[in-house]
This record gives C-alpha cells, structure tokens and sequence, in this order.
C-alpha cells in the first residue's frame, strides 16, 4: 500500500484531533493516527515529539507523568480548552482549503 | 513564567525528561515489534530506524521548549572556554593578537580624539577662527594699525580680538611668572567664554590712564585668596603695578596656551600707525550670517586695498585665516595621523591574523564538527557554535585589550612629550571605548562565520578534501597579506629611526651638558630704562659667579630652544635694506664661553661692551655667508638694525665671525644670526646660561636663592638643564618614533605567527606524503629544502608587495622625515633583508619538524 508523507503544518492537527478523543501518550498518538489513516499517513516517529513540545509551549495541550498500561512511567499528553478553541479553527480551515482543492482538480 | 524559568535552571531534569520519554516510546514500539513476531535485536533496530535520529529529536525539544538560545549560548559559552583552556598557546595568541589591536586602535584614537578633534574649550569653537598677515604664503603676527582696519571694515565676524601673550611677575615678595594675556574689548565676545564669577571687561577698562583691573585663572584664585569668591575686588602685584582682581575665569580654562590671568590690551596713540611691527594675535568669531569663505575673501579684499594704500609695509602683504582649533594642533596633526593609520593597518594585520589562525585550526577540527554533524547538530547550530566561540575570544580579547588601553594612555600621557597640545588632558573616553567594542563585534563576526561556513559547508557537500586545499589557499593568502603589511609598517618605521639618528647625529653648535638655564622678564616699571636692566644684570651675573661649582655665566635673549625668536631686517654700510631678515640675538661674553660657540674669526665680545663704549656685533657664519655674498669680509662692516627690539636702536660694527648654532633645536634649520651685546640692547628679558662642574640639579636651589637677594618682585623660571631641553625638542619625534616602532615590531610578530601558521599547517596535512618519500628514500633535507622553497616564494611576494606598498605611501610620511628620503634604497633593503630572514626563521621551524617525520610511523598507519 502505498504511503504518504505528512504535509508541512497537518501534523499539529492530526496531534489535536487525537487527543480530542481522550488523554494519550506519544507512542499511543503515533499508532492513533497510523491506525486511523489505515497506515497511509507514514509518521516520522522523531518529529512528533518536537511537535508535542511546541503544541504544550503554546499551551494547547498539557502534560503529565503517569502509568501506562504495562506499569511504566510515560508521558499523558490531553487537551487543553485553547487546544479544543485550536482544533476547531484548524479543522475549519483544513475543510475550507479541501473543499477548494477539490473544486480546482474537479474543474 | 515560573516553569519557564524554572526549565531555565533545571535544564538537566528537563533533559532527563525528554530523554525518559522518547525511551519509552523506543520501548513501547520494540515491544509491539516483537508482538508481531520479530527477535528482540530485530524489533529494537527496526524501532530505532522508524524513529529516526534521537539526538535530533531530543535537540528539537530543547529548541521546541523556547530557552534554546540562552541555554545553549551558555553551553558554547562554556565550550568555548574549555576549548581555551585546553589549547592554552592557540588562544592566548588569538586573546594576545586582539587585545594587542584594540588596545593600540583605542589608545590612538582617543589621543587623536583628545588632540585634534575633541572641541576645544571655546564656546562654538568650530566658528572661533585666527586670523593673521601673510607674506610670501608664510603666516605672520599682526601689527595694530592692520588689526584695527580689519576689525573697522569686515562685516563677517561678530566680534574679532587681538591679543599678545607675554611672561610676567606675579605676586611682591616670592614672586612667581605666570603667562598673561594681555586682549582687546572683544576677546570674551570672539572666544564665547567669559568670567564664572565676576564681570567681565567693560569699556572704562580700556581707556587710557583706566585703573588696572585682570580675570585671573581659577587656580590662581585659590592659591592667592584661598577662595574663588574672595578674589573679587582683591589686587594682585602684576610686574609690579597693583592690579584688581574683577572676575574668576571658569575651572580649567586657560586659553591662550597655559594663561593665568587676562588684561585689557590698550594701544598707544600711535597705533593706528604703527604697521610694521607685527606682534598681535587675532581671534575673531563668524557672524551667525556669515559663511567662512565669505569671510575668508572679505578679509583678502581688506588686506590687498590695504596693501596698495600702504605699500612701504604691507606691500605683499595678504591675510588669511584658520580655524583655531585646527591652528593649535597643525604641528602634531601628520604625525598623530600618520600613527593612527599605522595602527589601523595593525588592526587589519591582526584580524587577517585572527582569520589565520582559526581557519587553521578549523582544518584540525573537520573530525570534531563531522561528529558532530553524525550526532545530529544542524548546520545553523554550528554555525552559532563557532561564532559563540569567536565571541568568547573577542571577548575576553576586547576587555584585555581595553585594559591595557588604558595602561598604555596613562604612560603615554604621564611620559608623552610636552610640545603636542592637549595630550596631558587626553582621557579613555566613550567614544572610543565604543569603537573597542566594534572593532570586537566585527572581529568576531570576521573570523567567527568564516571558519564555521567553510566547516559546515565542506561537510554538507562532502568536499572535505577540496574545502581543506582551498582553506589552505587562502590561508596562504591572508599570511603573505599580512607579511606584506607590517613590511610597510616596518618600513614607515625604519625610515623614522633613521630620522631619529640623523637628528640625533646634528651637531647644535653647541656644548650642552652641564649648562643650565633659566630666564627673567624685568617690569617695565621698575626697570624703565636700559641702566636699571643692565645694574640688574651686572649683579645677576655678580652672584652666580659666587655660586661653589659655577664655571662659566652667561647671558641671551631670547630664550633659545623653546622657538621664540627676534628677527629683523638689516642695512650693511648705509646700503640699501637687504631683502632677507636675519636672526637677532642679544648675548654677553659669557654666552659663548659657557656654550662652547668657538670664535672663528675676527674677536669675541670681550665682556666690557657698554652703552659708553663702542657699538659692535658679532655675525655667525651663515650670515657672513649670507649677507657678504662672494667671500666678502664682514669684519669692519657696519650693520644698522630695523627692528627695535629694546629700549636701544642697534648699529654697530662688526668685529667677528662665530659658529652656527641650531639654537631653536636639533631640527631647526641653520639661521643667519647677529650677536649685539647684551648691554647695548636695552632689552628687559634674559635668559641666564651656567656652566657649572657639578651636575646641573644641584645648584637650581642655589640660584633661586641668588635671584630673589637681587630683586624679590623678579621671579625666574624653573632653571633647566640645556641638554633637556634640547632633549624636549626631540621628544615629538621620539614619541612617533618609539610608537610606530612598536606597531611594526608587532605586526611583524604577529605576520610570522601567520606565516609559522600556515607552514605548519602543510606539513601536517603532507605528512603522509613527507613520510612517503622519506620511505622511499629521498633525504630529509629536500623535504626541508622543498618546503623552504615554498614559503620563501610567500616571502618573497609579501616583501616586494610591502615595499610597493611603502613606495605608493610615501608621501603621507616624507613630511616626517629628516636626513633620509622615504624611498631610501638602504633602509628599503635593510627592512627587506631583516623581514625575510625573520620570517624565514619563522617558517623553518615547521619544516625542520617535517624532517624528523618518521616514515615507519607514517606506513603503520595505512
């Protein structure tokens, strides 16, 4: 099957939409989104976790140690009410800019 | 905010988190690995390569928590030093070479500051000009019926003043000399700068028959009241008149030259005639309308309509006029100019040195930045690495530097020469403690990026091989640069030695040591005429003679080496006036024994010349040369003076030829003189000459005491010895000397670092090579031979590139020169010489080293 890089800037979203559903931590949001995408979207691992520490710098999500389910100590990433603010206006410019790539290839 | 800055200071639990977390993530996938079957070597590989660089996700964590910059500045901070301590000779070279650069550049800027550009203390000093007479295009004082034509007919200037400066007697009993200026009604108008307590000058002041009144310094104030304001309405004895006191001039200001105390200048009746006997200074100030060339042309036109009204003196005669500041610094302008620009190429020479060295070391440090690079670091972050490194050199590089900037200006100040105006009042100021920290900046910025883009892009390429052959080119093209620079800086300063010996090799004429001197100026109001002047001299000379250990006494005026002069024109045998001038000196008997002035002709003055007696004078040979052209004998000539120089008119016989004195200083040029017999002058000011067997300082307490028992209201000058002053007349050009000397001895050192450098370099990058041959036999020597051969060919190109440099520049530094021309071909051989051997030293180093490669050690390694 063939796979797709990420494009510049929809990682953040995809982070957001992820943890909409409930507290995860990364490796968990890494194979969220692989399963979700049905393993199209192709994840550089390395660059999610930048991408965490941003998104927490800018205060859309916040972090906190906790215990994972085989007992070790990881890293629970939830979002925040400016994270839940971010993803709606991200998610309404993402369909607004879909939409206009549609009606272009279908014209 | 807390947690920020608490991230700031636990930066290391911060890095214990980001790691803890990606570990668990590498964990959590590896376990999934082997849940789907894989070995657990297989399922931790294959999860490290999903993952990608650690390092570089850990990196971007930092930089994604916004303190990176801080943080890690700090860390190449700390790099940086460690790097400096672990190779303590590479950066103390580097520290060395800055500190070296800024410290000259600050220290000659702010002394050209302070001297030349710094505004003096006059109050819109840049529209504060001094105006004089000019003939043949030389400057001239002004004579007072000029001076008020001009100030009665020009419209450009606001107010305009003439002034003469003059030494007097201040105080009764345990008097001492102080410097008066004696100015016109509008000298406060024309400077800008009026009394700070008191008033100033009005009118009634200038009337003739006015009471005496005098602003006086306000140093002069508190040693003779105690108090500024208890100065006023006070009177002080002034050459004997009793003067009051009417205004305190402000702190520090003693403008003219070193003046104490200001008086009305008042003409005789006769001044609107009197048009030959120039003797005034003028200041005038710009009217806030006028333009300078405007007032330039008004003052030309004045002078020219004067010069045809009057032709019997002025004809000829122009007028011009000069900025005052930049009339008071003219003389040392050049020499601090042509210093400043020696140093700036230092500058130059260090940075290109700096760039050198580092491009140097950046070679030896290609593995250290490739793993680097493998370990994750981004190009933009080597970059940074570097310049932060750089800074930390320039850093502690500009502080040493400003250190000893420091130092450096207080020795030149405490020790520099007393005849460049200004230089005692010269500070580390702002400004050019500023330019340190630019000329650091831009260092760093320099040498910082170069290096680090070479890096960073060699390795990105993967031209390792490439970068290194062209970083080793231009390496090799800095250090001939460099060479070639101090080649022309030695060369400046070659030149200036060999002017400092062949001045110091020009015989005065005279015998110096053991003399001193010290001169006087009688008040015209207790010596009125020429018998009061010559009982006080007669009994001067009475008493020095008592003196244990005097030798020899004598007596001339004016004072000889400090540039004041009489002159005049003269008439030989009732003839027609000749066109030249000579110089006038008024000496005794005992001037010329005691200074050693042999007699070469003709008589001496035998000590009994008197106003009873015969009127005679004594020519110096020059004159004799100059004056009875084609061997002409000048004994039994009569010469008539047209100058008045003292209360006597001058004609006399000649009755012999003496030797040339320099009496102005070494430098000064032979001048044609005649002698009159002190006693047939009439002049009140004298300068005594003492000759003693003892060493000078000795006996300066005991004239002092002489002095006062002969009259108390006249106080004599500090007494110096003869050999110091002709000495001081040296010490501008000893300053430059010694300074330039110094600037070259540097960049001469620091063109060998950078040649030292880059042989070195060559022969680690050819080691193997070296080995090789050695291996397959070739002796050591060839190698020694074959890389000599190459760095001569360097200095070859850096030596005939600096004195093409030194010749293209020789104009800037002819004028400074004495007894050599600036393309001497003995002192352009002498530097090339000196510079190729000790750069050859410098470059033999290395390649002896290369000799020694042991060829088993270099096979074992392949």
């Amino acid at each position: 099957m063939p796979t797709t890089e990420l494009l510049q800037g929809t990682l953040d979203l995809l982070i957001l939409k992820t943890l909409a559903l409930e507290p995860m931590h990364g490796w968990g949001i890494a194979q969220r989104i692989q399963q979700v995408s049905r393993d199209v979207l192709r994840l550089q691992q390395g660059s999610l976790y930048p991408a965490l520490h941003r998104l927490e710098r800018k205060g859309w999500i916040k972090a906190e140690w906790d215990i994972s389910e085989n007992n070790r100590k990881a890293k629970y990433y939830e979002l925040t009410r400016a994270g839940r603010k971010q993803l709606e206006t991200e998610t309404e410019s993402w369909k607004r800019f879909a939409t206009a790539v549609r009606l272009v290839l279908e014209a | 905010m807390l947690k920020r800055l608490r991230e700031l200071f636990h930066r290391n639990d911060v890095d214990r988190e980001i790691r803890d977390e990606l570990q668990f993530h590498i964990d959590e996938q590896t376990a999934a690995n082997v849940a789907s079957g894989m070995s657990p070597d297989q399922a931790r590989a294959a999860a490290i390569r999903d993952f990608g660089s650690v390092a570089a996700a850990e990196e971007q964590c930092h930089d994604a928590h916004g303190y990176p910059f801080l943080a890690t500045v700090a860390d190449d901070v700390r790099f940086g030093l460690r790097l400096a301590r672990k190779s303590k000779p590479f950066a103390a070279t580097i520290i060395a070479t800055l500190a070296v650069a800024i410290a000259a550049n600050t220290a000659m800027f702010s002394i050209v500051y302070g001297v030349l550009l710094k505004p003096i203390d006059l109050r819109d000093s840049d529209r504060v000009y001094a105006l004089f007479e000019t003939s043949e295009g030389e400057r001239n004082a002004v004579s007072p019926a000029n001076f008020l034509d001009w100030r009665a007919q020009s419209r450009s200037f606001s107010a305009m003043a003439a002034y003469s400066i003059d030494s007097l007697n201040l105080g009764g009993a345990a008097s001492k000399r102080i410097l008066a200026t004696s100015a016109t009604e509008d000298f406060i108008a024309a400077t800008g700068v009026g009394p700070g307590t008191g008033r100033g000058f009005a009118p009634a002041d200038f009337v003739a028959g006015a009471p005496p009144v005098a602003l006086i310094a306000e140093h002069v104030a508190e040693q003779q009241f105690g108090r500024t304001d208890a100065a006023l309405g006070k009177t002080l004895l002034i050459d004997g008149v009793s003067t009051t006191v009417i205004g305190v001039m402000p702190h520090g200001y003693a403008f003219p030259r070193q003046t104490e105390v200001w008086m009305p200048l008042t003409f005789g009746p006769n001044a609107a005639k009197q048009r030959g006997a120039h003797y005034l200074r003028v200041v005038a100030r710009l009217a806030p309308n006028a333009s300078a060339g405007a007032a330039s042309r008004e003052l030309s036109a004045i002078a020219a309509q004067l010069a045809k009204l009057y032709p019997r003196w002025n004809e000829g005669a122009g007028a011009a006029m000069m900025q005052l500041q930049t009339l008071m610094v003219e003389s040392s302008r050049k020499g601090l100019l042509l210093l400043l620009a020696s140093v700036v190429l230092l500058a130059v020479i260090a940075c290109v040195n700096v760039g050198n060295l580092l491009l140097g070391r950046a070679g030896a440090r290609v593995h250290e930045a490739s793993l680097r690079t493998a370990l994750g670091a981004t190009r933009g972050r080597l970059i940074r690495q570097y310049l932060t490194e750089a800074s930390v050199f320039s850093l502690l590089g500009g502080a040493a530097g400003a250190l000893l900037a420091w130092a450096a200006l207080r020795l030149i100040v405490r020790f520099g020469p007393r005849n460049i105006p200004r230089l005692d009042l010269v500070t580390l100021d702002v400004r050019s403690l500023a330019f340190t920290a630019a000329m650091t900046i831009a260092a760093t910025i320099v040498f910082g990026i170069a290096p680090a883009l070479r890096l960073s892009r060699g390795l990105s390429a993967g031209t390792r091989v490439i970068g290194r052959r062209g970083a080793a080119r231009a390496r090799t093209i800095l250090a001939c640069s460099e060479l070639a620079l101090a080649v022309t800086l030695a060369t400046g300063a070659a030149l200036l030695v060999r002017s400092f010996a062949s001045v110091a090799a020009v015989d005065p004429g005279f015998d110096s040591r053991n003399v001193i001197a010290f001169d006087v100026a009688l008040p015209a109001a207790t010596y009125p005429d020429t018998q009061h002047i010559n009982q006080y001299y007669d009994r001067m000379l009475q008493r020095l003679a008592t003196i244990p250990g005097v030798r020899e006494t004598g007596a001339v005026a004016p004072f000889p080496l400090n540039g004041d002069g009489y002159s005049s024109s003269l008439t030989i045998n009732a003839g027609e006036e000749l066109k030249d001038s000579a110089d006038v000196r008024l000496a005794d008997a005992g001037y010329f024994r005691a200074l050693h002035i042999p007699v070469i002709r003709g008589s001496a003055f035998d000590g009994r010349e008197d106003l009873s007696t015969e009127r005679v004078l004594l020519v110096s040979r020059e004159a004799a040369r100059r004056f009875w052209p084609n061997g002409a004998d000048p004994i039994g000539s009569t010469v008539r003076l047209g100058a008045r120089l003292g209360y006597e008119k001058i004609e006399g016989r000649v009755i012999g030829v003496v030797g040339d004195v320099r009496d102005a200083g070494r430098e000064s040029d032979i001048a044609p003189i005649i002698y009159v017999p002190f006693r047939q002058s009439g002049v009140p000011i004298i300068s005594f000459f003492v000759r003693s067997a003892v060493a000078p300082p000795a006996i300066v307490e005991t004239i002092r005491g002489e002095a006062a028992s002969v009259d108390r209201a006249v106080a004599i000058a500090d007494p110096k010895p003869v050999e110091a002053l002709l000495a001081d007349s040296v010490s501008r050009r000893r300053f430059q000397t010694i300074l330039l000397g110094a600037f070259a001895a540097t960049a001469l050192l620091l063109a060998c670092i950078g040649v030292y450098g880059v042989l070195a370099e060559s022969v680690m990058q050819r080691y193997r090579e070296i080995g090789i041959r050695l291996a397959l036999g070739a002796q050591p020597w060839t190698v020694f031979a074959r890389l000599m051969t190459s760095a001569s060919a360097i200095i070859a190109v850096a030596v005939t590139l600096g004195l093409i440099g030194a010749v293209a520049f020789r104009r800037a530094i002819a004028s400074l020169l004495f007894g050599v021309t600036a393309t001497d071909p003995a002192t352009l051989a002498a530097v090339a010489a000196s510079v190729a051997v000790v750069s050859v030293v410098a470059a033999a180093v290395p390649a002896l080293r290369a000799m020694r490669v042991d060829p088993v050690a270099v096979l074992r390694q392949e």
